[in-house]
């Protein structure tokens, strides 16, 4: 009895907070997208440059690149 | 010394051990989670390694991590980017998630280790591990190593070399171009489960014509002689959006796509012919291109494209290279394995030693076994009634009876495989001669679509002679499709088209025959399955007959049976006709039948791929 009294105000308010908080993570994240992501990609469409390379080069004879092996073994130690 | 290698958090979450160089366990969280393709912290599977090896995590060396989260993150950004404004929604749903967790990932294995482990945690990249999955396990010294999968972390495909302990990578295609994907875009329009799905585009192949091939090659692609490629992008939405194809796609072949669980028409037959037709092509081009540059007669496999079995089969029979070694956990839950190993061998720098006739998969039977004690406390819980044999000959014999009646059967003895594909120890077993085995083992024991294929486990000594394939060629992991031996076909004179070709015996094992007169064969040999080989024995012994149906042990869209449960429940809710539990064989008509509503809860609790 004790416990279900206990939660059952904490699940009220989680249920109004979690609109609150859906729409703040939606409006940060929409503040990210549309004030740094579009802005950078605008620029790079501007300056021709396509992070994906998307365009087909139908003059190239291949579009296998060379492999950039790792400078070290520590490397292996990095997440990145 | 003992690694642990893991792959989680996209799908197939899996976990690998090995103890100095050799590969002691490796399972796929899946199977005991039951969730299908389960992305998450694979934590039982790690369990099962290590209760396998009998250690503790504290006794760990070294914990692998199969890919490198940041650069998939590197290459997500730039997607982000590159398609702005209109990849708002991946933004939204991709973004939280990776600054909340997937960034994190050596955090959070070492929670998901209970923070025991204090060891170094290693992360090699996504293709050098599926690429390491392939060569160190194989038996040869050296060879051509080539990868092909949807997306790691840029890379999509690459090529390069395995010499003794030493792996090199040398090439590769690059995200957004990429044959995995592309084939997952067609699973898409055909209204199947991307990533899960595939399996059944290819099965549908046969049954279509492929009108489209050119469509595909002419509009979609720009295709190197060298297999290298560029996807038109205009065609396909997987950069920006959360489906796969665009609207320009549904323009070029007709229509938008098949709803999921809608009837299947031509169309879908004939796209599921065409891109298998186009996946073949550019994996034969790569394959030449692999053996031209690197000049070596061996070549090994793996990501998911390398479970395209039709695409191996034309790869060995018509590909430049003498032998193929394919991993048979090529997709991500390989990347555990290869990964454990490439840092034992490649970054460590310790030996590898081949004896250059056999692999070092173990038949891919790495995962836990029940042990009969431990079933018979089971089986005497939930009331079953079951005869045990100790006698493993006894036992083949028994169940070799069963089959060549016609019955179908479970079979769930020793150690549960790695990878997508039962092999005899989580399978349904059943008679291949009989007519009406195929539809019925789809329809009333796997609940799936009746066009799907089933494939035959063939004594290894005998595969020559009832299929098209070298004598002594091996194919232990069911992942190579050759044509039905022409001495046991049986030529068609029907001009049915599409699903009525099913109706049609095209040859004397026509359970196992695909309408192209084609069968996605597992050879069995003594030193991989020792029990397994003597129940095909007796069952040709008594027959005639080497080969059986192997079809994995589960319904539709259920994760392969892992415990004695799993199976039970299995058993009870199909009509399945007897259980091979360990030692104990258990007959339908003995036990309390499951009432039907008990059957369609279970069906219900797994989605259809």
């Amino acid at each position: 009895m004790g416990s279900s009294a206990h939660t059952t105000p904490l699940r009220v308010a989680h249920g109004l907070l979690f609109p609150v908080l859906a729409a703040l993570s939606w409006l940060v994240l929409a503040t990210c997208y549309f004030g740094i992501v579009l802005p950078i990609g605008l620029l790079a469409r501007l300056a021709l440059r396509d992070p994906l390379r998307r365009t087909l080069e139908p003059g190239r004879e291949s579009y296998w690149t060379d492999y950039v092996p790792p400078k070290n073994v520590s490397r292996y130690d990095k997440p990145y | 010394m003992f690694l642990l290698g893991i792959s989680a958090f996209y799908h197939d979450s899996a976990a690998a051990l090995i103890q100095d160089g050799r590969i002691v366990a490796a399972a796929q969280e899946e199977r005991f989670t039951r969730k299908k393709h389960d992305p998450g912290f694979p934590r039982h599977a790690i369990d099962a390694c290590l209760t396998e090896a009998g250690i503790s995590i504290e006794q760990l060396d070294r914990v692998v991590f199969y890919d490198k989260p940041w650069r998939k993150f590197d290459r997500l950004l730039a997607t982000w980017i590159a398609e702005a404004p209109r990849g708002f929604g991946a933004f939204r749903r991709g973004m939280p998630i990776w600054l909340r967790d997937k960034l994190w990932t050596r955090k959070a294995i070492l929670r998901g280790l209970d923070g025991r482990y204090r060891g170094r945690v290693s992360f090699t990249e996504h293709h050098e591990s599926h690429a390491a999955s392939a060569f160190y396990p194989s038996p040869f010294d050296e060879a051509a190593v080539l990868t092909m999968d949807g997306v790691g972390e840029w890379a999509t495909a690459s090529i390069g070399v395995g010499r003794g302990k030493r792996l090199e990578l040398r090439s590769e295609l690059r995200f957004p171009h990429s044959l995995g994907l592309l084939y997952s875009a067609f699973t898409y329009f055909c209204g199947f489960r991307v990533n899960s799905g595939e399996y059944k585009l290819m099965g549908l192949a046969p049954y279509g014509e492929p009108r489209f091939a050119q469509t595909i090659m002419t509009e979609l692609l720009d295709l190197k002689e060298d297999g290298s490629f560029r996807l038109d992008m205009r065609y396909f939405a997987y950069t920006y959006g959360n489906v796969m194809t665009s609207m320009r796609f549904d323009a070029l072949f007709g229509g938008p796509r098949r709803e999921p669980e809608s009837e299947i028409t031509q169309r879908e037959m004939d796209l599921a012919a065409s891109i298998q037709a186009v996946t073949e092509e550019i994996v034969l081009r790569i394959a030449r291109h692999a053996h031209e540059r690197t000049k070596l007669s061996k070549l090994c496999l793996a990501g998911g494209v390398a479970l395209n079995c039709v695409a191996n089969g034309r790869l060995l029979r018509e590909g430049p290279f003498d032998d193929v070694w394919i991993q048979p956990a090529a997709g991500d839950a390989g990347g555990a394995l290869g990964a454990a190993l490439f840092v034992w061998h490649h970054v460590l720098g310790n030996e590898r030693e081949t004896n250059h006739t056999t692999d070092a998969q173990s038949g891919s039977l790495l995962g836990p076994a029940p042990d009969a004690e431990g079933i018979a406390t089971f089986l005497n819980g939930v009331g079953a009634v079951a005869t045990r044999y100790d006698s493993p000959d006894r036992l083949a014999e028994v169940v070799a009876v069963l089959l060549a009646e016609g019955k179908v059967v479970g079979r769930m003895s020793g150690r549960m495989e790695f990878g997508p594909r039962a092999l005899g120890n989580r399978s349904i077993l059943g008679d291949p001669r009989s007519p009406s085995m195929q539809r019925t083992m789809n329809l009333k024991i796997k609940f799936r679509e009746s066009f799907r294929p089933f494939a035959p486990s063939v004594l290894a000594t005998r595969a020559h002679e009832w299929f098209a394939t070298e004598p002594g060629r091996e194919s232990p992991y069911m992942l190579q499709v050759a044509q039905v031996h022409a001495s046991k076909r049986i030529e068609s004179s029907s001009d049915a088209v599409g699903l009525a070709k099913l109706a049609e015996p095209r040859s004397v094992i026509p359970a196992v025959t695909h309408v192209d007169g084609s069968a996605r064969i597992q050879t069995v040999d003594a030193s991989r399955n020792r029990e397994y080989r003597l129940l095909l024995e007796k069952f040709e012994q008594r027959t005639g007959c080497p080969a059986v149906i192997n079809t994995s042990f589960n319904v539709r869209g259920e994760p392969i049976v892992c415990t004695p449960n799993d199976a039970w429940r299995c058993f009870l809710v199909t009509d399945m006709d007897a259980l091979v539990l360990g030692p104990f064989v258990l007959l339908k008509c003995d036990q309390v039948v499951a009432p039907q509503r008990e059957r369609d809860e279970h069906l219900s609790r797994f989605v259809p791929d």
